[in-house]
C-alpha cells in the first residue's frame, strides 16, 4: 500500500492524497495498519465523499508530444468519395500495416495452434498480444531480457500491438461481454451487493477496482496483482510492441447515466497518466488512446474531444460497443464523422474486439482503420471455417463424403491447396490437433483476402 | 492341440471325411504353404526389397522397399498417425525431409495409421469412397496399417506397461489361471471377447460392439489401400503360462494363414507382413519364423511380446535375427512393431531391422520432451526459462530449432498453447528422420 501512497501523492495536493486514501483503505479488510486511519475517517460517516481527481489538460503534456513520430505514421492512399472509408498504411518500426486490416489476436504470444510464419503466408501484418496473460507468463521481466516481445515469439519484421489489461477487469468480474449482457451488470458472485458500480467494496471478488488501479487474483496461482496506468506502461515497455495501450476501464453495458460518467472520467484520468508515463520513455512505440461513452451520444462526444486532444497516435474505440452489430454500426454511424474533423483524421483508428464479417463490412464503410479479434482464430479451432459462401460447420455429417473440394474454392492458403473438407471433417471429428492448425491458418488468410477485396473496392469506388 | 469351436452340420457324414477332418482338428490345422497358389510365391511387380549394402561389421543393411507410393530408404523410422493425421505436424512437414536421389522415383517416408481407430473413425465407406487413405489424405507417399490385433491387448489390459504391473490380471479382475481369452457367458462385461473366429470390441468412441475377423480386417485394410498390411494376430501377454503361450502362437498363425488368403482373393497393390509370435520362447519364435515364412508373405514383422526391458529385447533379437538370413528369407523386409526409442534403434539396425514404427518420439514431443544429440530434453523445467537465443539443438535444422529458443518454448509449453505441441513433435520427428539418415551412412561406411 505504500507504493500506491507514493503515486497518488505525486499526481494530488495532500488533502487530495489524504481523502483518496482513506477511500482506499475503508473498503479494505483487516489490516493493522488501516485501523488508524479508518478511525480518523470514521467522522465522515462512511459515506462517499470521494471526489475525484481533475482531468489533465492538453498543456500540461510536453509540446514535443505533439509534433508527428518519426517512427510511427498514418499514411492516408485514397479517401473514399461515397463514404467515410478510406485506404491506408501505417508505418511502424517493424512494418507497415495495410488498412483497413484485420489484427489477429495471440493472447500469450502465440496464436492458437498456427506458427507466426504461417499467419504471416496467409497475410497477417498486426498482431495483438494481452498484456494481462503476458504479465502472469511469462513476465515482463522474461520478455524484456529475451530484447522484447518481437524478438521473444520470433516475429522481428511484422508489427504488434498490446493492450493494457484493462479488458481483463471488465471479464474477470463480468465473465464476458455476453454474460454481461445477459446478467444485466450484475457482477459474478455479487449476490446481495447492491452497489453496482465497479467501485466495490472488498470480498470474494476475483478484482477489486479503485482510483489508483485495479487489483487481479492471477487465473494462475491466485496471487494478488495491481495493476496502474503507470505499472501497465511500464509493462508493455517490457515487451516492446509497436502500438501500446493506456489503461482504462470497461463498465458493462446495462449501468446507469451517472455510474457511467464516473467510469468514463476515472478512464480519462486513467488515458492522460498512462500517457505520461508514455512520454517519459517514447521507445519508439505508439500510444493509442481508448474512446469511451457506452453507447451515448454526449458522452461519446465528450470522450472524444478530450481525449483526441491529447497527443495520443491513434484511437482506439473501446468501452462498451452495444448489444449488437446493429447497435455497434449505429455507434459508428454517429461518432465517426467526429474524427474526420482537423488534424484527427491524420491519425488511424482501431476498434477494439469486434471482428465478425458483418460488423467489419460495415465499420470500413464508416472509416475504421484496424479491428483486432479472436473470433476468427477461436471458431476455427470449434469447427466454424469462414469462406464465401458463408460459414462452414465442420462436424455436420454432410461434409464426410465433399471429397477433393475445399473448404472455399477461391482460398489460397496451404489448407485449401492440399486438403478438401472430407479430411477436415475426419480430423475435427477425431479431435485431431492439427485440425486447429489447418483450421486456424485458413480462417486467418480468409480474413486478410477479406480486407484486402475491402481495400480494392474502396479504390475501386465501390464503398 | 489347438481348440476349435466350430459348429458341425449334422448331415449323414462318412468316416473318411470325418476322418480327414478331425486329422485336420488334431493337427493344429495350420495350412500348408501348398495351400497357397504358386503364383503368390513369385514377387510382386509393384513391391520388393532391394539390397544397396550389406554391412561388414555386423547384420545392419542399407536397402530400398519399392512400393507404388514411393522408395522406402531403410532402414528407417516409421512415425505413427493413429487416424490418418500426425498429432499437430502436417504430412507435408514430415515429407519435406526426406531426401531424394537420382533418378525418376520418388523416394517417401512410410506412415503408420491404425486400422482400429480408421475403423471407427472416418469409417471403411468413407475412406474408400474417397479412393483410399492416399487420396483421403492427399498424400501420395507410402502408408502402412495394422489389423486391429494390439488394441485387442490394449484394451484387456490397459497399456503394456500397466499389464506389467498387473501381472496379466484383467482389468476388472479375472483371475490369471483362466486362458484370459476364455469367453464364458458371464464374461459379458469384458470390454474385449476373443473366440477363434475373432475378436469382439466395443467402440470406445460410443460403445457399440464391433466384430473384427482375419477376413475382416483385411477387408478393411483393402478399402483403406494401405501399401503395406499387415494380418490379424493375438498379442498375449508378458505373464503367461507356457501352455497358453503355445495357444496363442497357434491361433496367431491360423488368424495370418487365414488374413493372407483374404488379401491373396484380391491384392489390389499391397503387400502383407506376417507377424512374428513367440513371446522371449526361443524354441517358440523359432517355430514361427519356420512356419510363416514358409508362407507367400511379402515381409516380415516381429510381434509380440518383446521382452519387459530394453535388455531383453535386444537379447531377444540377437538369438532371433539370424534365421532371416538364411535363404529367400534375406530378399525380404523386417520390421519391428512398437519400438523406437534411441538406444533400442541403434541395437535392432545392427541385427538387420529395416523398419521400426512407435508413437514414442512424437508422444514425447507433444509433451515437451525433446530429444536432442544430447539426451532428451524436457522443456518445462526451470532452468530453461531464461535460456534466450539457444536452440534444442544447434545441430538440428527443424522449422522448431531455425525460428524458436528455448525460453519461448518453455513458455509455449507450460502456457498450455496448442502450438507448442506443433512444434515439439515436428521437432523429434524431424531429430527421427536425421538419426536414421546418420545411421544409413554409418552402414554404407560399414561403422556400424
Amino acid at each position: 500500500m505504500v507504493g500506491s501512497l507514493t503515486i497518488i501523492s505525486s499526481k494530488l495536493s495532500p488533502s487530495q492524497a489524504f481523502q483518496s486514501s482513506s477511500h482506499l483503505f475503508k473498503n479494505l479488510r483487516s489490516c493493522s495498519k488501516t485501523r488508524c486511519f479508518s478511525s480518523s475517517s470514521n467522522s465522515e460517516k462512511k459515506k462517499d465523499v470521494y471526489s475525484p481527481p481533475p482531468l489533465e489538460v492538453p498543456s500540461s503534456f510536453p509540446d514535443w508530444a505533439y509534433e508527428p513520430r518519426d517512427y510511427f505514421r498514418y499514411e492516408l492512399v485514397y479517401q473514399s468519395k461515397i463514404s467515410n472509408a478510406r485506404v491506408g498504411r501505417i508505418h511502424t518500426p517493424h512494418g507497415i500495416i495495410d488498412t483497413p486490416g484485420y489484427v489477429a489476436v495471440a493472447t500469450n504470444g502465440a496464436l492458437k495452434g498456427v506458427d507466426f510464419r504461417q499467419a504471416d503466408e496467409a497475410g497477417q501484418q498486426l498482431v495483438f498480444c494481452n498484456s494481462y496473460h503476458l504479465l502472469l507468463h511469462p513476465g515482463p521481466e522474461i520478455i524484456e531480457e529475451a530484447g522484447g516481445l518481437h524478438k521473444f515469439v520470433n516475429r522481428p519484421d511484422r508489427p504488434l500491438i498490446t493492450d493494457s489489461g484493462g479488458f481483463q477487469v471488465f471479464s474477470l468480474a463480468y465473465g464476458s461481454v455476453q454474460e454481461s449482457l445477459e446478467s444485466e451488470g450484475e457482477l459474478k458472485r455479487a449476490k446481495k451487493n447492491t452497489r453496482n458500480d465497479g467501485l466495490t467494496k472488498a470480498g470474494d471478488k476475483p478484482v477489486k477496482v479503485t482510483e489508483d488501479g485495479v487489483y487481479f487474483r492471477s487465473y494462475r496461482d491466485g496471487r494478488k496483482i495491481f495493476l496502474t496506468p503507470e505499472s501497465t506502461v511500464e509493462a508493455q515497455k517490457s515487451y516492446g510492441a509497436d502500438i501500446i495501450i493506456p489503461l482504462d476501464q470497461l463498465p458493462p453495458y446495462h449501468i446507469d447515466k451517472q455510474k457511467l460518467v464516473e467510469s468514463v472520467n476515472r478512464s480519462h484520468r486513467w488515458e492522460a497518466r498512462s500517457l505520461r508515463k508514455h512520454l517519459e520513455d517514447v521507445k519508439g512505440q505508439a500510444m493509442y488512446c481508448v474512446v469511451h461513452g457506452g453507447v451515448d451520444v454526449e458522452l461519446r462526444t465528450e470522450s472524444v474531444n478530450y481525449l483526441t486532444s491529447l497527443p495520443f497516435d491513434g484511437y482506439a474505440i473501446g468501452g462498451s460497443l452495444g448489444k449488437n452489430s446493429e447497435e455497434l454500426l449505429q455507434l459508428l454511424d454517429w461518432m465517426m464523422p467526429m474524427f474526420e474533423e482537423g488534424h484527427r483524421k491524420e491519425k488511424p483508428r482501431h476498434l477494439l474486439g469486434i471482428a465478425d464479417e458483418k460488423s467489419i463490412l460495415g465499420a470500413v464503410g464508416h472509416g475504421i482503420d484496424t479491428f483486432d479479434s479472436c473470433y476468427p482464430t477461436r471458431v476455427a479451432r470449434h469447427g466454424t471455417l469462414l469462406s464465401r459462401e458463408g460459414r462452414i460447420n465442420i462436424k455436420s455429417g454432410k461434409y464426410a463424403k465433399q471429397y477433393g473440394i475445399p473448404i472455399d474454392q477461391e482460398c489460397q492458403c496451404s489448407t485449401c491447396q492440399r486438403y478438401d473438407r472430407a479430411y477436415l471433417w475426419h480430423l475435427y471429428k477425431a479431435k485431431e490437433p492439427l485440425f486447429m492448425q489447418l483450421a486456424g491458418i485458413h480462417n486467418i488468410q480468409y480474413m486478410n483476402d477479406l480486407m484486402a477485396k475491402q481495400r480494392q473496392d474502396i479504390l475501386d469506388g465501390k464503398i | 492341440m489347438c481348440i476349435i469351436r466350430k459348429k458341425i452340420r449334422h448331415v449323414s457324414i462318412n468316416h473318411a471325411v470325418l476322418r480327414s477332418f478331425q486329422k485336420r482338428a488334431l493337427s493344429g490345422c495350420l495350412p500348408e504353404p501348398s495351400s497357397f497358389p504358386s503364383w503368390s510365391f513369385e514377387q510382386r511387380p509393384f513391391f520388393r526389397y532391394e539390397l544397396v549394402h550389406q554391412s561388414t561389421k555386423s547384420m545392419a543393411r542399407v536397402g530400398r522397399i519399392i512400393t507404388p507410393h514411393g522408395i522406402i530408404e531403410t532402414p528407417s523410422y516409421v512415425p505413427v498417425a493413429t487416424n490418418a493425421a500426425l498429432k499437430g505436424v502436417d504430412f507435408r512437414n514430415l515429407d519435406a525431409n526426406v531426401d531424394q536421389h537420382e533418378g525418376i522415383d520418388q523416394y517417401g517416408q512410410l506412415v503408420f495409421s491404425n486400422t482400429y481407430h480408421l475403423i471407427l473413425h472416418p469409417g471403411r465407406e468413407v475412406i474408400r469412397d474417397a479412393g483410399g487413405i492416399h487420396k483421403f489424405t492427399g498424400r501420395n507417399q507410402p502408408f502402412i496399417t495394422d489389423s486391429g490385433g494390439f488394441q485387442v491387448f490394449s484394451l484387456a489390459y490397459g497399456s503394456v506397461q500397466a499389464e506389467r504391473e498387473q501381472h496379466s490380471e484383467l482389468k476388472r479382475g479375472h483371475t490369471v489361471d483362466k486362458p484370459y481369452w476364455s469367453t464364458s457367458e458371464d464374461d459379458n462385461e469384458d470390454p474385449v471377447e476373443v473366440t477363434e473366429d475373432g475378436v469382439m470390441f466395443r467402440s470406445y468412441r460410443d460403445g457399440s460392439k464391433i466384430f473384427i475377423s482375419p477376413e475382416i480386417t483385411v477387408d478393411a485394410q483393402k478399402d483403406f489401400g494401405a501399401d503395406i498390411i499387415i494380418p490379424l494376430d493375438e498379442l498375449p501377454p508378458h505373464h503367461i503360462s507356457r501352455s497358453t503361450l503355445v495357444d496363442s502362437v497357434a491361433r496367431s498363425h491360423r488368424w495370418e494363414a487365414r488374413s493372407l488368403r483374404q488379401h491373396l482373393k484380391n491384392v489390389n497393390g499391397q503387400a502383407m507382413y506376417c507377424v512374428i509370435h513367440g513371446g522371449l520362447d526361443v524354441e517358440l519364435r523359432k517355430q514361427s519364423v519356420e512356419y510363416l515364412t514358409s508362407l507367400p508373405f511379402d515381409g516380415f514383422a516381429i510381434g509380440g511380446s518383446l521382452g519387459k526391458d530394453r535388455d531383453e529385447l535386444k537379447n531377444l533379437l540377437n538369438w532371433m535375427m539370424p534365421m532371416f538370413e538364411k535363404d529367400n528369407r534375406r530378399n525380404k523386409p523386417r520390421h519391428l512393431l512398437g519400438i523406437a526409442d534411441e538406444e533400442s534403434i541403434r541395437h535392432a539396425v545392427t541385427r538387420g531391422i529395416d523398419t521400426l514404427d512407435s508413437c514414442y518420439p512424437t508422444k514425447l514431443g507433444r509433451h515437451g520432451t525433446f530429444m536432442t544429440s544430447d539426451g532428451l530434453l524436457r522443456i518445462k523445467q526451470g532452468k530453461h526459462k531464461k535460456s534466450f537465443g539457444k536452440k534444442i539443438d544447434e545441430t538440428c535444422q527443424c522449422a522448431t530449432c531455425r525460428n524458436y529458443d528455448r525460453a519461448y518454448l518453455h513458455h509455449l509449453f507450460k502456457a498450455k498453447e496448442p502450438l507448442a505441441v506443433m512444434l515439439g513433435t515436428q521437432h523429434n520427428l524431424f531429430y527421427m528422420q536425421n538419426m536414421m539418415k546418420k545411421i544409413r551412412k554409418d552402414i554404407l561406411d560399414n561403422r556400424i
